[in-house]
């Protein structure tokens, strides 16, 4: 299978941002260089700065999150309907979007997200996660997703193309996280729609106090993590927690505060979080994780991160912030 | 009289209105909310029904709801207490869940309304069931048969019911069964065993039961033992669900069937746990249909009547019902549209009409359409807003052989007409059709639009007259087809033409149509029989797995953006997908 | 026609109002009951007391948040 004419769309050189042709093997028709495609999957990385390898070496050997045994579709799609998070986004992806996750691992959120007519990137610096993910869109007759092995710093992704780029849990695995929203961000239309998973600074903050104790006890013992307890069934997805959660070699977090600051920077305007920031507010119902929130009160949102430290905090605080790139321009077009 | 029937708190909140004897507007208040099975006081659901007959709330002249919440409260107290101590640890839980909101229904009914509580009236819910299977059809004495989880001590009843030469109606009840022993509870803890969600799961136990062989049905009978009657008792060491809401089968459930499926893992019955799976779920399909056989049997001879009126969430079993009229000696089976809680709120108001304030009957109208209305000018709105194709075509007919054309060359339509279906079956006016010849258009329903598991099956439409050339309808079988309530087999020589809607063991969930009723799907039907042979469709809801069926155009329009329907038709225009390699504008330029 | 919104504390008194008479009928009857369920009337009358405390303090339970553990 050769990548398909609306992939390559949106696929760009990672060295000099060139259009790729070509079919068994992508060339970059400015500056002539060619990359390989194996198993499906181009390979589009240029060397990367040593903590960045440390970070891929780290995933080589424990992709993340991973499969269980014979998954089917309607699995995958029956664990994510558990998620509310899952739900409204699938509702709020226009049926045509061009889709890129960043930092896809495993791909299921890709996944998740190809069907209808969008057209769904999943990009990661692993090839080995990218393996499960693309072995798994063949077993499910999936077409409509294409994953990448690419930097996030250096994307062989066209800017400017894509309608959502959706990030989760990655960032703060990155360098320098500010530096890689830049880049994230400019993969966005004007209009597109940002989507950004990252670990919050006061919600993580139960966690620290586990993995402190994790680390004091000499590795044995954890107390208090729901998501291993109910993994204790499960030994290979329990010890891909146990590495992603407790010794990751590069980990940030973020405030929210800090997020809108980047979004300020890149020119997108800020329109919610999930969870939402406002206290007390009406549970989403349907399409509206894209439109903004009420209110935006810094005050408020510090109180509702505090907050989080309980809820998020036994997944490991981990929290969505949605914006819209060049919203302002939009709307005068449209007035 | 002006009366609201409502259902709440457990699954399938609805509301009803029912005036001088004929409903106005039923709705389950998932339908408005957007919630799957959504349980909260239905608001959205009664205003939109006041709506519709412009009442106040002051103007009502009574409100129904369709069960005794005190009564409830005092089974639920009693087995908790009597499982004590082994049910120590789930007592404040489920103190909690029955003391909160559940317990004070007429409070809140009063609270939202602004009306005073002498106007609020409640009945048992086995009552509203029989009654929701009753008064809705036209005989005018029947058996009556009533089964299903639980509702306040009742698990099942049997009555008659008679609609008298001077208005007046009776309905009887002979005996009812007392919790925990429970079809719907035995079925449920199946449901829970094989890994599905209770409530939601008992279809995909009916499907994958059609894969297995009832190899374990020894072991069924171990846990529901036969008494006289055709009643029974459930071995109560087996279930946990009458001490703990946690788990409702007991490890020594575990020891008998063997180790549960975890909701979510793949289920592939051409593997061996698979197979132990599907000959489980097959082995207490096959006891529930005996069960329900011996039941209706003596119901027969008890009471010499000829047709059987079967309600509770348990009828929607429509293998089982298939079964019950051929060998229970019924000439006649009816199966109300919504048999399950929502349908409860009409049962609870015609209840109250007729039995309450004894007010005559009156005959009602026979079909399952009482919901929001579709408004296709809101469907053009949309398309038009995001730039997408809409054919408008010239009329009704024009628009019918357009439609046959697009399902004849296998494209997937999402067709809506008029008011929205009551109950949990799409009949013709929230369809995703398509043609029913081909395994592959099952395969890509499957795939593209419904994300399910490929041992549920998908069912046809078949105008009235013609379904007995296609499918083995015993008498009385074309009738219970009416909201596709029976299973029956498809013929064998039409089995390979309809493909897409043969189940791996020959039959079908047929839903007969009748031109009266539905004149423009008929229509439909039989101009797709005069171009392709065969006036079958495949009749699926249209939805998406986790979503209610849709109710407004908007919501349609929303799931072809979402999913591989090709078309979203409704009133006379036609919306497609664009053409998928169009170009979103990104300049930021003219205005 | 929509329906006249009222605040909490309104719609919690009117409920209180309506549940005093009614917990009085349900108990009265148990009293009066054939059986052994004379002594689930004092019981009914506390649990029912106290239910209508939790729902005055109705809570929304925080719910599995699954944003980072989707799959």
């Amino acid at each position: 299978m050769s990548v398909s004419a609306s992939v390559l769309e949106l696929l760009a050189c990672p060295t000099c941002r060139g259009d790729l042709r070509g079919s068994a093997s992508l060339r970059c028709e400015a500056c002539g260089v060619d990359y390989e495609i194996k198993n499906d999957i181009p390979d589009l990385r240029v060397p990367s700065e040593a903590r960045t390898e440390t970070v891929r070496e780290f995933y080589m050997e424990s992709p993340f999150p991973g499969y269980p045994p014979n998954d089917t579709l309607s699995g995958l799609r029956g664990r994510a309907a558990r998620s509310e998070f899952a739900r409204l986004l699938e509702r709020a992806v226009p049926g045509d979007a061009k889709v890129v996750e960043l930092g896809c691992g495993t791909g299921q959120t890709s996944l998740f997200l190809a069907t209808a007519d969008r057209v769904v990137i999943g990009a990661d610096l692993t090839r080995a996660s990218l393996e499960l993910g693309a072995g798994a869109a063949k077993r499910y007759g999936l077409d409509s997703v294409q994953f990448i092995e690419t930097d996030l710093r250096t994307p062989a992704l066209k800017r400017g193309a894509f309608d959502v780029v959706y990030s989760s849990g990655v960032l703060h695995h990155t360098p320098n996280p500010r530096a890689s929203f830049k880049s994230m961000a400019e993969l966005a239309k004007p209009g597109a729609i940002i989507v950004l998973g990252l670990y919050n600074t006061y919600a993580r903050f139960p966690h620290r106090l586990r993995r402190g104790i994790y680390k004091m006890t000499g590795h044995k013992f954890i107390p208090f993590d729901p998501i291993l307890r109910a993994r204790d069934a499960e030994p290979e997805r329990r010890r891909a927690w146990l590495r992603d959660q407790y010794e990751h070699p590069e980990e940030h977090r973020h405030t929210l505060a800090e997020v809108q600051r980047w979004f300020r920077e890149n020119d997108i305007a800020y329109l919610r979080t999930y969870p939402n920031a406002l206290i007390g507010a009406e549970p989403l119902e349907g399409g509206e994780l894209f439109v903004p929130a009420e209110d935006d009160w810094g005050f408020e949102n510090v109180l509702s991160q505090v907050a989080w430290a309980t809820s998020l905090g036994k997944e490991g605080g981990l929290w969505i912030t949605i914006g819209q790139k060049n919203a302002d321009k939009i709307a005068k077009k449209n007035a | 009289m002006k009366i609201l029937g409502l259902s709440a708190h457990y699954h399938d909140s609805a509301a009803a209105l029912v005036i001088d004897g004929v409903p106005v507007a039923v709705v389950q208040e998932e339908r408005l909310s957007r919630k799957k099975n959504d349980a909260a006081f239905p608001l959205k659901a009664i205003e939109w029904c006041l709506e519709q007959a412009k009442l106040e709330p002051e103007e009502l002249d009574a409100v129904v709801f369709y069960e005794k919440p005190m009564l409830k409260f005092e089974r639920i107290l009693t087995s908790a207490l009597r499982a004590f101590p082994k049910s120590w640890s789930s007592f404040p839980k489920a103190m909690k869940n029955s003391l909160g909101e559940k317990l004070w229904v007429k409070g809140i009914i009063s609270s939202h309304l602004g009306i005073p509580g002498s106007k609020i009236f409640f009945t048992e819910h086995h009552q509203a069931h029989a009654a929701a299977a009753f008064l809705t059809q036209p005989a005018k004495r029947a058996a009556i048969l009533t089964a299903d989880g639980v509702g306040e001590w009742a698990t099942l009843s049997v009555g008659v019911g008679e609609k008298m030469d001077d208005g007046r109606v009776a309905i009887k009840l002979l005996r009812e069964l007392h919790f925990p022993h429970s079809l719907g509870m035995l079925y449920s803890t199946f449901t829970a065993f094989l890994g599905f969600e209770v409530n939601e799961g008992e279809y995909k136990v009916m499907g994958l039961a059609s894969y297995g062989k009832p190899e374990y049905v020894d072991q069924v009978r171990q846990v529901i033992s036969p008494e006289k009657n055709g009643a029974f008792s459930l071995h109560l060491d087996f279930f946990d669900f009458h001490t703990t809401a946690k788990r409702s089968y007991s490890e020594k459930f575990v020891q008998l069937f063997g180790k549960p499926r975890a909701p979510h893992e793949p289920l592939d019955p051409t593997t061996p746990e698979g197979a132990r799976y599907a000959n489980v779920a097959a082995s207490v399909q096959r006891v529930l249909e005996d069960t329900l056989v011996e039941i209706t049997k003596s119901l027969h001879e008890e009471t010499g009547e000829s047709v059987l009126c079967f309600g509770g969430g348990v009828a929607l079993n429509g293998v089982a019902n298939g079964r019950i009229l051929r060998e229970s000696g019924f000439s006649e089976m009816y199966v109300p549209c919504s048999p399950g809680d929502a349908g409860c709120a009409l049962g609870a108001a015609l209840y109250a009409d007729r039995i309450f304030f004894k007010n005559p009957h009156v005959d009602f109208p026979d079909h399952p359409y009482w919901g929001p209305s579709v408004d296709p000018e809101e469907l053009a709105a949309v398309a038009s807003e995001d730039g997408l194709p809409i054919e408008t075509v010239a009329s009704d007919d024009a628009l019918l052989d357009r439609t046959v054309d697009l399902l004849a060359s296998d494209k997937i339509v999402g067709w809506m007409d008029g008011p929205c279906e009551l109950g949990p079956r799409a009949l013709g006016n929230r369809s995703i059709l398509a043609a029913p010849h081909t395994v592959a258009m099952k395969d890509r329903l499957n795939k593209e639009i419904k994300y399910r598991e490929e041992f549920r099956p998908f069912a046809p439409a078949v105008p009235i007259e013609v379904a007995g050339e296609y499918f083995e309808l015993p008498p009385g079988g074309a009738r219970l087809g009416a909201f596709m309530s029976g299973v029956f087999p498809v013929k064998p020589e039409w089995r390979d033409k309809l493909a897409a809607i043969t189940h791996v063991d020959g039959t079908a969930r047929v839903q007969t149509v009748e031109r009266d009723k539905a004149p423009k799907f008929y229509a439909l039907l039989e101009k797709y029989g005069k171009k392709t042979g065969i006036p079958i469709l495949l009749n699926t809801s249209f939805n998406l797995a986790g979503e209610p069926i849709v109710t407004r155009a908007v919501e349609g329009y929303s799931t072809l953006r979402r999913c591989g329907i090709d078309v979203v038709i409704a009133g006379r225009y036609i919306v497609s997908k664009k053409p998928s390699h169009a170009v979103m504008p990104t300049d930021g330029g003219t205005s | 026609m929509t329906l006249k919104k009222r605040g909490r504390i309104h719609r919690g008194l009117i409920v209180i109002g309506s549940a005093i008479p009614s917990i009085g009928g349900f108990a009265r009857g148990l009293w009066a009951s054939e059986g052994g369920k004379k002594w689930l009337a004092p019981l009914v009358v506390f649990l029912c007391v106290t239910g209508l405390v939790l729902v005055l303090a109705a809570t929304v339970e925080a719910l599995a948040p699954f944003i980072y553990t989707i799959f």
